[in-house]
């Protein structure tokens, strides 16, 4: 069942994309026979040209929502599991590569759960948005859409490093075609392609520096044993000496750093959100970052605990001087998807610190807010394009008077810009608490300068935002464009999620706990320069 | 040593098939006036038998027992007499390379019967004589294995041709005259295993280059690429002979077991041995295009119609290096520190250099020719760490077989899209633009081959990769390693500009295309040839490979080289 789960998207990709190659050519013939027979009955070319355009993106959705539900049933799997200890939910082991050691191993737990339920949920969101883009040649697109979101699914559950490193650098191919094919439109596709390239050269050539490392790390393993394995629950075990740790820890770090996006290699996001469509950007935001941000998790922590340690505070300092400089450039952004961008680099780097202060709770704390950042961002990206509809601009400064512009729009707004500074009731504020909490336990000064970054952030953000909702329009609206019910219903359904999470986030946190645990555990036994020299 | 027998004879085969070949084509040529269509249905049908004996062989030797490979063994005289042999022969080639190079237009009656008596004098030899002197050829799954790959290369390249010549009405039997000759050359080489018949395979496959090179001179830059060609053929050759000389000055032996006693029993290299190994790396350097030899390679890849194109790019580099690999893994030259210097600058100069200049390029075939140089750079890495023998057969199998496929992709896509009677062969990008929309799978096929080239996962490109890597971190080429992983942002870059190309919708399409939609997919049945079939095929293999590469490790390592006793 985890092997359909994970594959079922892209298998719907691979039909939808068939089937749609299929309609067009019969929906063709039949316009030419109309043509030929010169009778024109609007509403058969109407619902043909509607059925077109649409089938890949039915398809597509049944998929997703198919794969919700095997989610759900895990789910529930997961809470009526008589071994909590055990924290595996189900296992796949088959032979891959048997000359190298090499296996496709998958295992899902509580937390990879709640991640793929994340993932799926934003993957809809994307799909159901996409419809209003009308992209040509929609079967290819939903085939990228759901290539990437079946990759992002594996990255979370596998355990082969070489499977992950495979799935790893696969994701970025998807992305990088959404960005140059169905990108801006109203850019040109030469600065189109440059901002994808960008993408996939920063991640390609990091993903080979992790490579190194895996590789590294099998070699080693393969001198002790003479045995090939790949397999990071056998890796864990290797006895290396600090020094080689270290070095090691570096490439995946970089590889993740790079995805996250620290500061010296924040390039290619911003570029790259920029560059790309909304349903492009909610992809990125919500699926592609998520992943790095659980790999150091997942991986980072657990393989090199010691030399995790080593380098916490320079990581914590990176990500505090990240965090800085991202609040300090969003006072001076006029485009708002670049201030959305920025703004999400900037609770990224709140993350990453916060991930490195070994404490259970912030762990709990970090999982909420993975998930209340990814739908806040997406919901905010949604909204940024209905504003850029309206006012034909993505300048800040040219949104003047929306509240007599556009029913509810501004009340939304103004929800999702509190949502993303915190406000108690959502799901953010359980994750900041949390998280603040958890830090300020294992280092106050830490604790301290994060919360200042975070104000600093949350005050740029509203003095960008908050001139939009006042000012006089000068000349009376002529085309007032009301929102629609399906856009309404898709950024209330964000609404709800956000508000149960925080409410009620304690499912989450039962869910995760085992492998947060696990994971606290190592870091908690963890010392700097533990093992001196040997191997 | 063991007296050759005619049951054994048939480890030969496809040399014998090749050979017979070639005779019954010249006899038809001459005597009965067969057609062009003819004359490729005949080659074709030669080189499929070929590789069908080829992959007999090949599953025999892999599932044969203990007796699963042998040494085919030549008794020519007795041992004095053979210290002056080699040098007479290699005379005769010699003498028989310069007639041949001063014809670069080709006769077809003068050429081949000089080139064919080589063979027959080494086959006459293989029969006549009862002592065990020379062994020139070795038989076992790593030969096979790579003759089957030249042969269907080989296939590809002649059905390739079929169809870009299909727009004249003059005879080009000669073409296919000449592919069959530079298969026979590129089998020789694979299964060589003394100088002398690496030599001869080496030399019978660069002349008849020269031929496809020039064969189309109507075209633009095709005589200039043809006279490049050549004369660097003719001075690497020298140089590689002279190499081979020094060799044999240095230990006696011409035989790649020989040299590999020799060497394991030196205690420090003479000078003249190391002189040697860097005269034979001159001239391998300049065939395989390593760095400071590798200027000829665009210019000749420009002129030369795109179907040579991928027979140079996958037959003529894959068989050289193969013959290379076995060479380095008999004798174990790159043990010595100078040489191993030598050869680490100069994969890592290729590396850069390809991949730099590649960004530039606005035609696809100088973009092919940088990329293989930047190619062969990372091969020639498997090379340096050929010692850590776990994995540097399989590296070089992957990585071959790979290249292979994705070259196919490309360049058949390419052939497809050009035409013998226009001025040059369409490799502008410009040409390419909406390719997409106009043939999807064909389009297809190529952006799968471009990926893999630019080793993205999901390709076998990337399997390629990942073991190249794994076998440098094995062998601690760490400045090696870090080339590739910097040297890969380049290359993504220029790679994915074509793939890029390749989708974009031209504007001026846009509107002709609203009223022919129907051009799609299914549409297109009727104009499948055998050429789509195979870029179409090859394709898959790839990202099947890129996929679910047990098969294909496995297929790798079980097609072992033959160690001497």
């Amino acid at each position: 069942m985890l092997v359909w789960l994970v594959f079922l998207p892209l298998l719907g990709g691979l039909v939808g994309w068939l089937l749609d190659a299929y309609l067009q050519r019969s929906f063709a013939q039949i316009k030419q026979n109309k043509r030929n027979l010169d009778n024109s009955s609007d509403l058969i070319c109407k619902l043909r040209d509607e059925f077109r355009l649409f089938s890949a993106n039915w398809i597509a959705l049944a998929f997703v929502l198919g794969s919700l539900v095997i989610t759900g049933i895990f789910m529930l799997k997961a809470f009526n599991g008589e071994n909590p200890e055990l924290s595996r939910i189900e296992v796949v082991d088959l032979d891959w590569m048997p000359l190298l050691g090499i296996r496709f191993h998958l295992v899902l737990d509580g937390l990879a759960v709640l991640m793929i339920f994340l993932t799926l949920i934003i993957t809809a969101i994307a799909i159901i948005y996409s419809r209003r883009e009308r992209p040509n040649s929609s079967g290819l697109f939903y085939f990228c859409l759901l290539f990437m979101s079946s990759a992002v699914i594996m990255s979370f559950v596998t355990v082969d490093l070489f499977l992950f490193l495979l799935i790893w650098e696969a994701v970025s191919i998807p992305v990088y075609f959404l960005i140059v094919l169905w990108g801006r439109r109203d850019s040109n596709a030469q600065l189109r392609f440059n901002g994808a390239s960008k993408f996939l050269i920063y991640t390609q050539v990091s993903s080979l520096l992790m490579l190194i490392s895996i590789v590294s790390l099998a070699l080693i393993n393969w001198k002790l044993t003479n045995k090939w394995s790949f397999d990071s629950a056998t890796l864990i075990n290797t006895p290396i000496s600090s020094y080689v740790e270290f070095l090691l820890m570096l490439g995946f770090l970089v590889a993740f750093l790079v995805r996250i996006p620290l500061l010296p290699f924040h390039g290619w996001f911003i570029q790259a959100h920029i560059e790309s469509s909304t349903t492009g950007s909610i992809m990125i935001s919500g699926l592609l970052v998520n992943t790095a941000i659980y790999s150091l998790l997942r991986l980072v922590i657990p393989l090199f605990p010691n030399a995790s340690l080593t380098i916490m505070p320079i990581m914590v300092g990176l990500a505090i001087i990240t965090l800085f400089y991202v609040a300090i450039l969003c006072f001076n952004q006029n485009d708002i998807k670049r201030l959305i961008a920025y703004a999400h680099i900037g609770l990224m780097s709140v993350m990453t610190a916060v991930l490195y202060s070994g404490s259970l709770l912030a762990y709990q704390g970090i999982v909420i807010e993975i998930i209340a950042i990814s739908l806040v961002i997406v919901g905010l990206f949604i909204i940024s394009n209905l504003l850029i509809e309206r006012y034909l601009t993505r300048n800040i400064n040219h949104f003047i008077g929306l509240k007599s512009h556009v029913k509810y729009l501004s009340t939304l707004t103004l929800f999702f810009i509190l949502a993303i500074l915190g406000v108690p009731g959502t799901a953010n504020f359980v994750g900041n608490f949390m998280m603040f909490l958890g830090s300020y336990e294992s280092s106050a000064y830490f604790g301290v300068l994060l919360i200042i970054g975070l104000c600093l952030l949350s005050i740029s953000i509203i003095i960008r935002i908050q001139p939009m909702f006042y000012g006089l329009v000068d000349k009376p609206i002529i085309d007032k464009k009301h929102i629609s019910v399906k856009d309404l219903s898709l950024l209330i359904f964000i609404l709800i999620i956000l508000f149960f999470i925080g409410l009620y986030p304690q499912w989450s946190l039962d869910l995760c706990y085992p492998a947060m645990n696990k994971i606290q555990q190592i870091i908690g036994s963890a010392q700097t320069n533990l093992i001196k020299g040997d191997v | 040593m063991m007296a050759i027998t005619t049951y054994e004879f048939i480890y030969l085969l496809p040399l014998l098939i090749l050979g017979s070949a070639i005779v019954i084509l010249i006899f038809f040529l001459l005597f009965n006036r067969i057609s062009t269509q003819q004359t490729a249905m005949l080659a074709i049908f030669c080189l499929l038998l070929s590789l069908v004996s080829s992959t007999c062989i090949g599953y025999k030797i892999i599932s044969g027992s203990d007796n699963d490979a042998l040494i085919l063994t030549n008794l020519a005289q007795n041992v004095d007499e053979v210290t002056d042999k080699p040098t007479e022969v290699t005379d005769d080639i010699n003498d028989a390379a310069t007639n041949e190079q001063m014809l670069p237009e080709m006769h077809t009656v003068e050429l081949p019967p000089s080139m064919l008596n080589d063979g027959a004098s080494i086959e006459d030899d293989i029969v006549r004589n009862k002592n065990v002197i020379l062994t020139l050829f070795t038989i076992d799954g790593y030969g096979a294995l790579y003759t089957s790959l030249i042969l269907f290369l080989s296939i590809i390249v002649s059905t390739l041709a079929a169809t870009w010549f299909k727009n004249e009405a003059t005879h080009h039997d000669l073409f296919y005259l000449m592919v069959l000759f530079s298969a026979l050359g590129a089998t020789t080489l694979i299964y060589s295993s003394h100088l002398i018949s690496f030599f001869i395979g080496m030399e019978l496959l660069s002349i008849m280059i020269v031929g496809l090179v020039g064969y189309q001179y109507t075209q633009k830059y095709s005589l200039e690429a043809a006279i490049k060609y050549m004369v660097l053929s003719v001075i690497s050759t020298s140089f590689l002979l002279m190499g081979i000389a020094f060799y044999y000055a240095a230990t006696g032996e011409l035989t790649f077991s020989g040299l590999s006693y020799q060497l394991s029993t030196l205690s420090s290299p003479s000078i003249l041995l190391l002189l040697g190994v860097c005269l034979m790396l001159v001239g391998i350097g300049f065939k395989l295009s390593y760095v400071p030899f590798q200027l000829w390679l665009p210019d000749v890849y420009q002129g030369a119609p795109t179907c040579v194109c991928l027979l140079l790019n996958t037959i003529g580099k894959i068989a050289i290096f193969c013959a290379v690999a076995r060479l380095f893994l008999l004798a174990p030259i790159v043990n010595n520190e100078t040489i191993r210097i030598i050869m680490t600058i100069m994969a890592f100069c290729s590396i850069i250099w390809g991949n730099v200049f590649s960004i530039t390029q606005h035609k696809i075939k100088r973009l092919l020719a940088y990329s293989s140089i930047a190619h062969l750079g990372y091969l020639l890495i498997a090379l340096i760490a050929v010692q850590y023998q776990v994995l540097a057969l399989e590296t070089i199998g992957v990585y071959l077989i790979g290249y292979m496929l994705a070259n196919i992709c490309v360049l058949g896509v390419i052939s497809l899209e050009s035409c013998s009677n226009a001025k040059e062969d369409h490799d502008n990008d410009v040409d390419l633009y909406g390719l997409f929309w106009r043939r999807p799978i064909i389009a297809l096929a190529m952006g799968i081959g471009l990926l893999s080239l630019a080793g993205l996962p999901l390709t076998v490109g990337f399997i390629g990769r990942f073991s190249l890597i794994l076998l440098g971190v094995t062998a601690e080429l760490w400045l090696l390693v870090g080339t590739v992983v910097i040297v890969s942002a380049f290359s993504l870059y220029f790679y994915l500009r074509l793939v890029i190309i390749l989708f974009i919708k031209p504007d001026n399409m846009i509107k002709t295309n609203l009223t022919n939609t129907n051009i799609s997919i299914f549409a297109k049945f009727k104009q499948i040839g055998i050429n789509e079939v195979f870029i179409v095929g090859s394709a898959l293999f790839i990202v099947f490979c890129g996929v679910y590469p047990k098969w294909l490790f496995n297929l790798v390592s079980i097609a072992q080289y033959l160690t001497p006793q």
